[in-house]
Order: structure tokens, then C-alpha cells, then sequence
């Protein structure tokens, strides 16, 4: 298994995201809450504290990214998840792009963007390279990097809501980053 | 601007509203934290080497338990540094652990630092840390 995309386009449902309209393994919900569809968009349906909901990629180093259709005021991306208790989150809302760790269940804020303002439609990505740099972008531009080696191997990437219904998602893609997967060499700038 | 801290780590850990952080993220500064894990998800250790930024550094300069890394730049010679600030840090960083040795006043700044990043355990390069301005 290589990419996985979800456009999210099929019949509305109230209790189940699934399937992915890439056809690959279904959406899987660690935490247990219920996700669903709405006009066309995934969105969480439950209020459920520190929901996810994930993709089965078999790969660890890749862009996550979604198209947030309408900003809820506490979703985002998961990424590098294995459990419930062991994932990358990029909290998402209309004043924040925030980064956090959860190991063995616990939560760590590894870095922020500082003052921004994420409007609907924005374009949000996380990008986990070979070398364990977690680059946050929004709209295709990086807002800021850290390095941590959390989940290095794990390979499901999707969603979170917490305790947000209000969030719509669109196009969600998980990209491999390649053989090598390591973006955190800077292209040379030659000068004549 | 862009400087560098040492600020204690805060937080429950429990959610993301109370996540384990650097008390620097609190105080309205961009933060990179460098904060590793022990496998039971609790921080290593009680504090966190942070490159920050920010147009007003009073309120985190105002607290006594954040260090600042004296000097402008990283690229700072030791000797360029006031004696008393010099001291401090490096007495600072003794009692955190962080392994001193031949870092001499022909050393730098930034030759400080990476010693902090050897005392966390991190294996990349304190150059390539980033944060927004």
C-alpha cells in the first residue's frame, strides 16, 4: 500500500465514515468515537474528547493533508498513529496550528505556529520526513518545523476532532515522501 | 528576534489543553521546544531547550525560572560575554547536568548549546531548530 486519498463524496451518513473513495482499507476510529458524512464532507459526528480517525498507509514518512472545509475550533490532523495512546497531532482551529506528541497516552505541545489565522477552505499539511522533521504548512507554506522521533514507524495518518463536531474535512491525502523521504536537506543555491 | 532558552516543563500531559509544554509557550513568544520522552510518555526531564521568538521578550525575561542564553548570536564568543552572565548560565547548566567540559571562552555560544542538545539526547543539529519569527 502506497498513497491514500479520500474525497469524501458519497451518501451522507451519521455513523460511518467509511468507505475511502480510494478503495483501500477502511477508516479506523482508536478512540472510539463516531465519524461520519455531511453533504459530501467528513466530519466528526460525536463529541468525543481526543477523537481520531486514521488510514492504514504501511508508511511512516509522508504528507498528511486535508482540505478543511470549515474550520471547527479544535480538529486537525493525526499522524505516525499506532493507538490511541501513541500519535502525532496537528491540532487545527481558526486561531492555532499547534503540534503535540501523544506517547503511552500522554500529550506534549512540541511546537506552534504562533499568532495565525486559519480561515475555511485553508489547506493544512503535516509533513514527517526520514529524519524525523515534522513540517507544518497551511496552504503550502511552511509555518514551522521541530524535529521528534515519536512514532517514527507507525503508519496510520488521518483526522482528530476534540470534542468538535463543527469541523468539515474535503480532500484528505496521505503522500509518501519517497525512498528516501528525507526533505530536510536544503536544495543548493548556486550563485554566478 | 530570535533567543535562546531554558524554560521548566509545565502541564499534565493529559489532553492537549494541558499538554506537557515549555512555560515559555505561555507567556506570548513563538516556541520550539525540544522535549524528549521517557516510554511512559512523561518528559525526561523538568526542563526544555527552546529557541524562541518574539518583538517582546519582557515577560518571559521577567521569570525567574526561564534561563536566557546570554549573547546575541550563537556565533558569540564565551569572551565576548559580561563575566556574570557567563557564570551564571554556566552554573545554571552544571546543575542541569550538561557536561561543560572544555567549552572554553574561545568557544561559542552556539558551541554551548549543543551541548544541551547532547545532554537531552538529541541527535540533530541545534542550527537546523527553527521557529516562526
Amino acid at each position: 500500500m502506497s498513497n491514500r486519498t479520500d474525497n469524501f463524496t458519497r451518501a451522507d451518513s451519521s455513523v460511518t465514515m467509511n468507505p475511502p473513495s480510494d478503495g483501500g482499507a477502511n477508516w479506523a476510529a482508536p478512540t472510539g468515537g463516531t465519524w461520519g458524512i455531511a453533504t459530501n464532507q467528513g466530519r466528526a459526528v460525536s463529541s468525543t474528547s481526543q477523537s481520531v480517525i486514521a488510514l492504514e498507509a504501511s508508511l511512516s514518512n509522508v504528507d498528511v493533508q486535508c482540505t478543511f472545509a470549515t474550520v471547527g475550533s479544535d480538529g486537525g490532523l493525526c499522524a505516525r498513529l499506532a493507538d490511541d495512546a501513541n500519535y502525532l497531532v496537528l491540532k487545527v482551529s481558526g486561531t492555532a496550528l499547534t503540534l503535540f506528541k501523544k506517547v503511552a497516552n500522554s500529550f506534549t505541545q512540541i511546537g506552534d505556529a504562533g499568532a495565525i489565522t486559519i480561515s475555511n477552505n485553508d489547506v493544512i499539511k503535516l509533513r514527517c520526513d526520514s529524519a524525523n522533521l515534522l513540517n507544518a504548512f497551511q496552504n503550502g507554506v511552511s509555518k514551522f518545523s521541530v524535529t521528534d522521533a515519536a512514532g517514527s514507524t507507525n503508519t496510520q495518518h488521518g483526522l482528530r476532532d476534540n470534542a468538535d463536531t463543527n469541523g468539515r474535512f474535503t480532500v484528505f491525502s496521505i503522500t509518501d515522501l519517497g525512498a528516501a523521504g528525507d526533505t530536510s536537506t536544503p536544495i543548493l543555491n548556486f550563485m554566478f | 528576534m530570535k533567543r535562546w532558552f531554558i524554560s521548566p516543563v509545565i502541564g499534565s500531559g493529559i489532553s492537549t489543553s494541558d499538554a506537557f509544554r515549555a512555560k515559555i509557550f505561555d507567556l506570548g513568544v513563538n516556541v520550539h521546544a525540544k522535549i524528549p520522552h521517557n516510554p511512559d510518555g512523561t518528559p525526561r526531564f523538568n526542563w526544555a531547550l527552546c529557541l524562541c521568538s518574539a518583538a517582546d521578550f519582557s515577560v518571559a525575561d521577567a521569570d525567574t525560572t526561564i534561563e536566557p542564553f546570554p549573547g546575541v548570536t550563537v556565533d558569540d564568543l564565551l569572551s565576548s560575554i559580561p563575566a556574570a552572565s557567563r557564570n551564571r548560565i554556566q552554573n545554571f547548566l552544571i546543575g542541569k547536568g550538561v557536561d561543560l567540559t572544555g567549552i572554553t571562552l574561545q568557544s561559542t555560544v552556539g558551541d554551548v548549546i549543543q551541548r544541551v542538545m547532547n545532554r537531552i539526547g538529541a541527535t540533530d543539529d541545534f542550527r537546523k531548530m527553527t521557529v516562526p519569527e
